[in-house]
């Protein structure tokens, strides 16, 4: 009886945890069709009462994944690899671009717009998101473009 | 009394000839904007070196009218083709534009060749011109324009110079001038625009390179 009490529990525990954490408006800007380098964008939702952290993402579409974070300093664009991303108790962050988002390297084949990216999210507890990412042609301007 | 007439016709004529000539000097647009910066005096650019994605050698000097210059480099995830979006937008759709040509200066001759920047750039507009150069060119034309540039491992946030054998396997970042250069006719670089780079800004500025 304790023992599938214990496995309720667990279930509970595990099902609890994944619907605290959504993801939404997941995308992937179209590139050139030689670009080396696309870029995911999504939002983050923890609607649990502990921060997550994003350690690293994978894509069966990409050679590599990695996050990296766009910043404008005295005028220079720079980018900033990030380890992890933590996104705190009852909070968001959104991967926009100009700000964060997951650089992905080298696809594997082009991909174009209405294809669409499969990413893995990876969390610091072992953790994965699934999260599927249109690909779409965007005229940018920095977030003023939904 | 015949030699004081003709006199008077010569100084006239070169009076008459400078002042034209002064006339035709591009103005400065009569513009203002947050992050728009007009430089007075200006430096003309040096082109030294530089080619565009056909192989020929650039010219800065475009009789034809203003040239709106970006400088960035085709590895670039986020930053390069969300402005190059942007530009080719503008492009499509803005009506009765003063004439001007968009340039894409590559500051990483080390991956982009011509052929790399034509490819890539046709996917944005047809008529956006890739330029690339020698590094010593690039750091020359970037030094003059206040267009700074350098690499960086992504993993120790190093910077260096010119990437090695080991820097191309892995990969690097490039951190690059995030401004619009503005050229005028005579090849002087005359301003700067600063980010947000969007469609509005980007068009209101185009609008007004009379």
């Amino acid at each position: 009886m304790k023992y599938w009490l214990g496995i309720v529990l667990a279930g509970f525990m595990a099902s609890s945890w994944a619907a605290q954490v959504e993801v939404v408006d997941a995308w992937v800007r179209e590139a050139p069709p030689n670009a080396p380098m696309m870029a995911g964008y999504l939002t983050l939702r923890n609607a649990g009462r502990e921060a997550i952290v994003l350690v690293g993402a994978k894509s069966p579409q990409f050679k590599k994944v990695e996050i990296h974070r766009s910043r404008i300093e005295n005028g220079m664009a720079r980018m900033e690899k990030q380890e992890k991303v933590e996104v705190p108790a009852g909070g968001e962050i959104r991967f926009d671009p100009g700000g964060y988002h997951l650089m992905l390297m080298h696809p594997l084949k082009r991909l174009r717009a209405g294809d669409r990216v499969r990413l893995e999210l990876i969390l610091d507890g072992g953790e994965r998101l699934e999260v599927v990412a249109p690909v779409r042609r965007d005229h940018g301007g920095m977030g003023h473009h939904h | 009394m015949k030699k004081t007439a003709v006199w008077l016709v010569a100084v006239l004529a070169v009076a008459g000839g400078a002042i034209m000539l002064w006339g035709l000097r591009p103005a400065t647009p009569d513009l203002q904007m947050p992050g728009l910066q007009w430089f007075d005096p200006a430096p003309r650019l040096p082109a030294d070196g530089l080619e565009d994605s056909e192989g020929r050698p650039f010219r800065w000097d475009w009789s034809q009218g203003w040239t709106v210059a970006f400088f960035g480099y085709t590895h670039c995830p986020d930053f390069c083709p969300d402005t190059l979006a942007v530009l080719a937008r503008v492009e499509s759709q803005l009506q009765d534009a003063p004439p001007h040509r968009v340039v894409f200066v590559s500051v990483d001759p080390y991956r982009d060749t011509p052929e790399v920047m034509r490819e890539y750039l046709a996917y944005f507009d047809e008529r956006f011109i890739g330029v690339t150069g020698s590094p010593e060119a690039l750091q020359a034309v970037t030094a003059e324009a206040g267009a700074f540039y350098d690499y960086e491992d992504p993993d120790s946030g190093e910077a260096f110079r010119v990437p090695d054998a080991k820097a191309l396997e892995k990969g690097y970042v490039v951190n690059h001038f995030g401004a619009l250069v503005l050229v005028d006719p005579d090849g002087v670089m005359r301003g700067h625009l600063y980010p947000p780079l969007n469609v509005e800004r980007v068009s209101r500025l185009i609008r007004a390179l009379q």
